[in-house]
Formats: C-alpha cells, sequence, structure tokens
C-alpha cells in the first residue's frame, strides 16, 4: 500500500516541477528565447486537453459498461481534424484578426459586437463548464481514496480546487492581454498530456503483456457482447456521440481556447490534423483491454471508473498505480486550468467589464487604472469559476450523476455550432437569428437533458419527469411531443440542435442585419480576402486623440500605451506628440483594446471616446463599397460573356458570308465557262464545216468566216469583261482620277453609239442643268459606263419610237446622270439582282450580252468615289442613275482634248 | 514515362489539398457510421481480438496515415498560397 506521505510527496513534488516550469518558461518566452514552445508538436500537445480526466478514468468506465461505444468521442475530433481543415484555419484567421479572445467574443463580434450575445454565450459555457470542473475534482478526490483509503473528500477537492486557481492565477493572467499566448501555463499542459498518454499506455502494456499475456488472450472467454456492447454498435447512439464529439472539439470553450486563442501560427494546425488524431489513437490503444481486465481481474462491486488506478494496485504495481494517479490528476488539472482561464476571460471579458463600464460611466477624467480593474476582474472570475465548481461537487455530493455531466455538458455547447458555422460562412445569418437560437437551443438541452440528468431533485420534479410539464404528456422531457423509444441523448440533441438550428435560420431570414452586423458578417466570411485595418471607420473630427491615450493608457497600461502610440505615430510620421486619430489609428487601437476587453467592450469604449455610438456613414459606404465589389465582378462576367456570345454571332455571319461567296464563285465558274462554251461552239462547227467540206461557196464561206470573226470578237469581249471585273473587284485595276468634263463625255458616248442610234431610229433628249459639269472621274471609264448604259437602251427598247433621255443634276457634292427611256425598263423583282455578275433582264433575249455590263459598270463608278443605281420613277418605269463626285477644284483644269 | 510522372508531382494547390483533405474525413465518415459501418459489425475473432474492434482502429489509422501524408504539401501550399485568391470573389451564396 502507497503510504500518504509518500503519494502527498510526490503530488506536491509534481505540481511544484509544473509551476517551476511555467515560471520558466514565461520567463524565457518573455526574453524571446523561447522558440521551441511555439513548435507544433507543442500546439498539438495543447490540443489535447480535450482528453480530461472523463477520458483518463471515464474512457475505461464507459468501456466496460457500454462496450466499444467509448470510441466515438474520439472519432468525432479525428473526423474534424483530418478534414475540416479549411474551418479550423479560418477560424484561426478570424481569431487573430480580430483580436478574439473566447469564443464567446468570436459570436458577439461577428454579430455586429453584440453584448446581449456575448452574455448569454458566457451563461451557457459557465454552466457547461461548471459541472465538469466538479467532475474533475471529483475524480482527482477518487483517485486519491482509491490509493490512500478514507479522507476527507471536501478537503482534498478545495485543496485541489484552490491549489488550481493559484496555478491559473498566477500563469494566466500575468498579462492582461487575453490574446497573447500564455507560455507556462502551454508548457506546463504539454507536460502532463505527455504524462497522461505515457499513464495510460504504460498501465495498458503493463495490463496486456504483463498480466494477461498479449493482446489475444486478454479477449479470451470474454462474450462478444461485453466488447461490442448490447444490440447493434453503430445505431443512432453512435452517430449523435460522433456528432457530439465533433461538434466540442470545436465549441467547447477550452478546446477555443488552445486552439484558436493560443494559435499562434496557422501552419501548426496541418501538423495538429493528424498528430492530435495520433495522439488520440494512442490514449484509445488501450482502453478496451484495460477494460475487459478490469472485468476479470477486480472484483464485481469494483468501481469501473478507477479500473486504471485498481489494476496496477491490486497486482501489486505500486509504481504503475502512482504513475496513473498522476496521468490521472494530469488530465484533470490541465483541463481545469485551460477551462478557467478560457471561462473567466468570457465571464470578465463580458460580465465584469461592463458592468465596471457602466458604474464608470461620464467618469473619463478618473485617473484610475481600468488595466487594474482588469487583471483584478479576471483573477476574481477564476476564483469564481472554480469556486462554482467546488460548490457543484459539493452539492452534487460526489454522486455518479456527475458521471453523465461530459456527454451533458457536449451537448451544451454544441448549440454554439449553428451560430458559429452560419456565422463564418453564411451572410444572411443575423444577431437576432443568432440570438433567437442560441435561446432555444439552450431552453431545450436544459428542458431536456440538464435538468432530467438531477433525476428530479432540481427544479424539474420527477413527476414533471414521469407524466410531463403541467401533465401534459405531450411535453415530457424525454420524449418531447410523443418522441418515444429514443435513448435520452439523441433525443435531445435531435430536438436541441434541430430547434437551435431551425429558429436560427428562420429568424436570420425574416429579420435584417444591422449594418454593423453586415460588415462584421463580411469581414468574417471573407476574411482571407480583407486586409486588416481598413474596416470600421469614425469621423475624426470629433475624435480626440488625447481622450483615446487616456482610454488606452487605463486599459492597456501607461507604458503599453505609451509603445502604441508611439509606433502609430511613427507610422503616420507624426515626429512629436500624439499621432492623428485618423481611421486606421483608431482601428488598429480598437484591435488592441479586443484584445484585451473583448470586441464589444473595446468597441464600446472607443466609440464612446471617438463620440459616436453607432454605426457611420463611412462605415456604410464600406458596406456599399464591399456589395459593389460583388455586383462589378458580376457585372464583369457577364459582360465577358456577352462579348463571346457577340463574338459567336459574328463569326457565325462571316462564316455564312464565306459559304455564300463560295456558292457565288462557283455559280460565277460555271457561267463563265457557259458563256464561254457558246461562242467557243460556232467558232469550232463553223471552221470545222469550212475544213472538211469542199461543197461550200465562196459566199458561203465568206459568211462563215465573218460569223467566226463575229465570234472571236465577242469571247475577246467577254473575256476583257472577265478580266475587267476581276481586276475590279480586286482592286488592282488602276485608275487615275482627274477633273473631267462630264457633258463633253456623255456627247462622246452617244458619238460612239452613233451608228447604232441612227439604226434604231433613236431620238436623244439632254437636259443638262449646266453646260459644265466637272467632275473627279477617270475619263475613259465613265464613257466606258455611259456607253453600256446608252447602249443597253438603244438595244432592249421595244417601244416603236424609241426615245432616251440623259438628264444632269448637280446635288451639293455629286453630279446625278439619269438614263431613262420609254422602252420597258427594268421590273421591280429584276431590281435586286441586275447588278449581279451574268444577270440579264427580261428584255435580253434580243441580245446575247454575257451580263457583265452592268456589274462592271457599277464596280467602276465605285471605284471611282461614285455609285450607279437602278431608280424607280413615280409612274414605276425604272432608269438609271449615275453619280460621279463633284470636282473639288472650283477652277476647272482645261484638260478635256 | 519517369518525366510524365515528374510533371504530375508539381505542386498542388492549397485548394486541391483541402478538398482532399475533406474527401478523406468523409470517406472516414462513410466507414464509420452507420449504415457502410454496420456491414463489418462481424461475430468472428482474428487472432483472439473481435473484428469490429480491429476495423474500427484500422480505419483510423489509416485516416492518420493518409492526412500526415497530406500533411507536408499542404503546409507547404499555405506558404505559397496568396490568401486574397483563395477563395472566389464571387460566389452565387453571396447575393442573398
Amino acid at each position: 500500500m502507497l503510504s500518504v506521505d509518500l503519494l502527498l510527496a510526490v503530488c506536491l513534488g509534481y505540481v511544484a516541477l509544473l509551476f517551476a516550469l511555467a515560471f520558466y518558461v514565461d520567463r524565457r518566452a518573455r526574453q524571446g528565447h523561447a522558440r521551441w514552445i511555439q513548435s507544433p508538436v507543442i500546439f498539438t500537445l495543447s490540443i489535447s486537453v480535450y482528453c480530461t480526466s472523463w477520458t483518463f478514468y471515464g474512457a475505461v468506465g464507459s468501456a466496460a459498461r457500454n462496450g466499444i461505444e467509448f470510441i466515438t468521442i474520439y472519432l468525432g475530433p479525428t473526423l474534424v481534424f483530418i478534414g475540416w481543415w479549411f474551418l479550423l484555419r479560418k477560424l484561426v484567421r478570424i481569431g487573430r484578426e480580430h483580436r478574439i479572445t473566447s469564443i464567446a467574443d468570436l459570436i458577439s463580434s461577428r454579430y455586429g459586437k453584440s453584448s446581449s450575445l456575448a452574455v448569454l454565450v458566457t451563461l451557457m459555457a459557465l454552466m457547461a463548464t461548471t459541472p465538469y470542473i466538479a467532475l474533475q475534482l471529483q475524480s482527482v478526490t477518487r483517485s486519491y481514496q482509491a490509493i490512500v483509503g478514507d479522507v476527507d473528500v471536501n478537503v482534498s477537492a478545495f485543496v485541489i480546487a484552490a491549489g488550481m486557481a493559484l496555478f491559473t492565477i498566477l500563469f494566466g493572467t500575468r498579462n492582461v492581454d487575453a490574446n497573447e499566448r500564455h507560455h507556462g501555463v502551454v508548457a506546463a499542459i504539454a507536460v502532463e498530456a505527455v504524462i497522461k498518454l505515457a499513464a495510460l499506455l504504460a498501465v495498458g502494456l503493463f495490463v496486456v503483456f504483463g498480466v494477461a499475456g498479449g493482446i489475444g488472450p486478454i479477449f479470451e472467454n470474454v462474450d462478444t457482447e461485453t466488447i461490442y456492447g448490447a444490440g447493434e454498435i453503430f445505431d443512432a447512439r453512435w452517430v449523435t456521440l460522433t456528432f457530439l464529439s465533433a461538434t466540442a472539439i470545436i465549441c467547447l470553450p477550452r478546446q477555443f481556447q488552445v486552439t484558436v486563442v493560443e494559435n499562434v501560427d496557422e501552419r501548426h494546425l496541418a501538423t495538429a490534423s493528424w498528430l492530435f488524431p495520433l495522439y488520440l489513437f494512442g490514449m484509445c490503444l488501450f482502453v478496451m483491454p484495460i477494460a475487459i481486465a478490469g472485468l476479470k481481474f477486480l472484483p464485481a462491486d469494483a468501481n469501473p471508473d478507477l479500473y486504471v488506478l485498481a489494476l496496477p494496485l491490486s497486482l501489486g504495481r505500486e509504481d504503475l498505480a502512482l504513475l496513473a494517479f498522476l496521468g490521472g490528476f494530469s488530465s484533470a488539472t490541465s483541463m481545469v486550468i485551460v477551462a478557467a482561464i478560457a471561462v473567466s476571460t468570457m465571464v470578465s471579458n463580458h460580465i465584469i467589464v461592463p458592468i465596471s463600464l457602466y458604474l464608470l460611466r461620464g467618469r473619463r477624467e478618473v485617473s484610475g487604472d481600468v488595466r487594474q480593474l482588469l487583471l483584478t476582474s479576471r483573477r476574481f472570475s477564476i476564483a469564481a469559476v472554480l469556486g462554482l465548481g467546488f460548490l457543484y461537487f459539493q452539492a452534487s455530493g460526489g454522486s455518479d450523476a456527475l458521471a453523465a455531466i461530459g456527454l451533458i455538458a457536449f451537448v451544451g455547447v454544441a448549440q454554439f455550432l449553428p451560430s458559429l458555422l452560419g456565422g463564418i460562412f453564411w451572410r444572411g445569418s443575423t444577431r437576432s437569428g443568432a440570438l433567437a437560437g442560441l435561446l432555444t437551443g439552450f431552453a431545450v438541452w436544459a428542458y431536456t437533458l440538464f435538468l432530467p440528468s438531477f433525476g428530479g431533485s432540481v427544479i424539474l420534479s420527477s413527476e414533471v419527469l414521469e407524466s410531463g410539464l403541467f401533465g401534459i404528456a405531450a411535453l415530457r422531457p424525454q420524449s418531447l411531443f410523443g418522441l418515444d423509444g429514443l435513448d435520452p441523448l439523441v433525443h435531445a440533441v435531435v430536438w436541441s440542435m434541430g430547434a437551435n438550428t431551425l429558429v436560427f435560420m428562420v429568424v436570420s431570414v425574416m429579420s435584417t442585419a444591422s449594418p454593423l452586423d453586415r460588415l462584421q458578417g463580411a469581414l468574417f466570411i471573407d476574411v482571407f480576402r480583407n486586409r486588416p485595418n481598413e474596416t470600421t471607420r469614425f469621423d475624426p473630427g470629433q475624435t480626440n486623440a488625447e481622450d483615446l491615450f487616456v482610454l488606452a493608457q487605463r486599459i492597456l497600461g501607461a507604458q503599453p500605451a505609451r509603445q502604441l502610440f508611439d509606433q502609430i505615430a511613427s507610422e503616420q510620421n507624426v515626429t512629436t506628440g500624439l499621432p492623428q486619430p485618423t481611421d486606421a489609428m483608431i482601428v488598429k487601437l480598437e484591435r488592441e483594446l479586443a484584445g484585451n476587453v473583448g470586441a464589444a467592450s473595446a468597441h464600446a469604449m472607443v466609440a464612446r471616446v471617438a463620440g459616436r455610438g453607432s454605426i457611420s456613414i463611412t462605415e456604410l459606404i464600406d458596406i456599399a463599397d464591399e456589395t459593389q465589389r460583388l455586383i462589378e465582378t458580376s457585372r464583369e462576367l457577364s459582360s465577358k460573356s456577352a462579348k463571346l456570345t457577340t463574338m459567336t454571332d459574328e463569326l457565325r455571319k462571316a462564316n455564312q458570308q464565306l459559304r455564300q461567296l463560295d456558292l457565288q464563285k462557283d455559280e460565277f465558274l460555271s457561267q463563265v465557262s457557259h458563256e464561254l462554251r457558246t461562242p467557243m461552239t460556232s467558232i469550232r462547227s463553223f471552221s470545222e464545216i469550212l475544213l472538211s467540206a469542199e461543197a461550200v461557196s465562196e459566199e458561203e464561206s465568206q459568211r462563215f468566216v465573218s460569223i467566226i470573226h463575229e465570234e472571236s470578237q465577242r469571247l475577246t469581249r467577254l473575256l476583257d469583261e472577265i478580266l475587267d471585273m476581276g481586276r475590279l473587284e480586286a482592286g488592282t485595276l488602276e485608275m487615275s482620277l482627274s477633273t473631267v468634263e462630264a457633258n463633253h463625255i456623255i456627247e462622246a458616248a452617244i458619238d460612239t453609239l452613233d451608228g447604232l442610234i441612227r439604226k434604231k431610229h433613236v431620238k436623244i433628249h439632254r437636259d443638262f442643268e449646266q453646260n459644265q459639269n466637272w467632275v473627279q472621274a477617270n475619263e475613259d471609264r465613265t464613257q466606258q459606263v455611259l456607253i453600256n448604259l446608252i447602249s443597253n437602251s438603244v438595244k432592249y427598247n421595244i417601244s416603236e419610237n424609241p426615245e432616251i433621255t440623259v438628264r444632269c443634276t448637280i446635288l451639293s457634292e455629286a453630279l446625278q446622270i439619269d438614263i431613262s427611256d420609254n422602252g420597258g425598263g427594268v421590273k421591280r423583282e429584276e431590281a435586286s439582282t441586275i447588278f449581279d455578275k451574268f444577270s440579264r433582264g427580261h428584255r435580253s433575249q434580243l441580245d446575247h450580252g454575257a451580263g457583265l455590263g452592268l456589274s462592271i459598270s457599277r464596280a467602276i463608278a465605285r471605284a471611282m468615289g461614285g455609285d450607279l443605281t437602278l431608280q424607280f420613277a413615280q409612274d414605276e418605269t425604272s432608269f438609271f442613275r449615275l453619280k460621279l463626285p463633284l470636282s473639288d477644284d472650283s477652277v476647272p483644269v482645261a484638260q478635256t482634248s | 514515362m519517369s518525366s510524365e510522372r515528374r510533371r504530375s508531382k508539381r505542386p498542388l494547390t492549397y485548394r486541391q489539398l483541402s478538398d482532399r483533405a475533406l474527401v478523406l474525413s468523409l470517406v472516414g465518415c462513410l466507414f464509420l457510421l452507420p449504415p457502410l459501418a454496420g456491414i463489418f459489425q462481424l461475430d468472428i475473432r482474428i487472432l483472439g481480438i473481435p473484428f469490429t474492434g480491429l476495423y474500427l482502429f484500422g480505419v483510423w489509422a489509416a485516416l492518420i496515415i493518409g492526412c500526415a501524408l497530406l500533411s507536408k504539401p499542404l503546409q507547404d501550399s499555405v506558404d505559397l498560397e496568396n490568401p486574397e485568391t483563395e477563395e472566389s470573389p464571387y460566389k452565387p451564396e453571396d447575393r442573398s
């Protein structure tokens, strides 16, 4: 049997060692020599504060009672850490950027720095944590009892609580900045983490290999139900427990403290993502064998919760028992210390400080050091939290009801989850939604799980538990609205989380966010996009730098405040005196203060000094900017897609045009070959006749030769026209423009056609507005066009008394030559195709033109800067209109020959 | 062949790695939660050890190993990643 003295000595020695370590590390860190303490391994070890004595003793107890189910409590965190990296990283980033001090601070800060939310979350955390602390005290006193026999549990529990309070106050409140890492505390926790893992592994190895002789043998003669637990393993309770533990690793105040607040480097999360699950794996590895061994080797009335300790004791290994005791002690104390720091920060920042501010209101000139007040309040809070834990322990009389409190606390803190996740991922969540959701979840949790856990002794009587509130069966706490047949825990989780989430979302959707709420939401959700210090604005005109300095002095202390202001001043290039109270300066100050007193209080204080209680216009503009940025991005996107659409359209059109041109080219080629073929055929046949037949008279052969000659001429003309056409279209036809006189050209064209005109007895009317019309054109080509037009009029005229009118009109910039005749004209339906190549009007049966004339004429007219069009007079008769640009030279150059 | 393999080994982005980790976790959920996990509740023993216990610890160990393999590149990618570009500025739910 271990002696009381030895146990006490070891205990005190261990505690002294922790104090010394914390003190040493703290001092080294202050001198900047403790880089190793900021390593990812230490970070991971500090997260393992998750494993409390509820794990160390309780997991074996749970395994002995319910089989393998205990493992879910460690699978949940594993799943969160390996996969939900982005969530943890976002939390850590938000925590650093906004100097978050606790989970209450995070939620309140997100929802418009709301004090009511902060108070609510603090109270919930306090309610969930106090019994948990009591549980730790109980497990330490019980393990002490198990070794040394009968002792006064209350005294030992009080001594432990007091010792923990002392440690926490010493190392947890050295500095008023709650956002600063507590190096001493972290070092002590890391050592304790190693001790508890080593102790559990040692006991496990001893039991398995020292006693049972291997892993296989330990399970011999044990029925499966003992190992797997009764019924299905993978049932609703399994899922619920996994979900709860996954939630707890994020929402437990102490986990938030070590993972988010104490984190110095986001990248440490990457290591912790596998190292922490590995730690949990190690903790769980021997739980089942120890539980089985306890059932086998210990008397049936032994408490399964103390198997870890009782096994080595009963098997005569007092050294191992001592190690196990230290392991349990470590797990209990590390949890108590971190939970006390986390919860006391909340209590101090969100309850005590606002009350003090209220009491001190309007006494700005009082030189009382708020910093001292803060430290005192924090220390008082620590003592109060641990005191509450002790009182709870005493009141519950060390009953077994405490053992269930671990899971009950999990469900309690799980109520933070909807508001937390909604806050950092959902823009639409509002303060009212969070408040309503939390209150609902909290109420349902208390009604269905927390109060019934006292078995009818607190508030809810056993009568109410039996038959429901006011005797209404639908309100029975453990089968709400007739939801029977569920495990009480599953029942409570389903109702509380369901109601919480539903109310949170519905109220969020129904309510509108305040501007500050919206601003904080944008900052939190886009934490990876926003740069710090570009946010909250105040009107500098109303702010006095001295007032701010006084405020900073009172909270940060004289020296740090001086340093901060000097630093800001040097950033602003202000060499003497206080810095300008710019937006950036005030925001920075508010952030600094938030690290000490929480965002809500810091905002309230700065806002009061800066003379603004509510959100300013510039803040609103910021929010508008944020929205604007999104709108612009989406607009850019849509304009880009519109551009793409038009480009596709253009491409499609171009493609269509190309196809059409290709078709036209084919048509053109077939037309050309056809046109060439006709004269060629007659030339060939007439020459064949001339060559073969002797019986051709001189007269006949003369006629044949002249036909061949005519056809050759026609062929040449055709080829010339095609060549012209090609050149015109390719733009390679050289056409020198000069100032020429149009009337003269018209006369020349008529003269050229004189023979034809006489033959057809055509009467030509000239209607010239002026005697001389000077135009910019190529004389020969113009004449070619006119000859073509007039000869068409002559050739295709079917009137008995053919008449042609040539009219010259001067427009502002062009000379307009209209050539009309009385010989039938062009039909309306031909108008669109008359200028196409090889197109011939309905009158063309009279002649064998190739149909290129008009096409070439128009091309020539356009090449000279004019145009050739077909017009219709009011009486539906058609005429051709040639437009030629007037000459710029007012004095005509006499160059016409 | 070797060049191909080398090319495929270029560093993955933070987002890709983070997604892989998430998928690993979801696969873990699949194997550790009903209904799939129920398949592995068998009343057999391997070397005297109950099978389901081995199964649970086996999946757990596999998850830890998978995560450990992702951890180093993930850590490096945080350094490489420009935090501003990590999240798309435009998300459909932004228009709430």
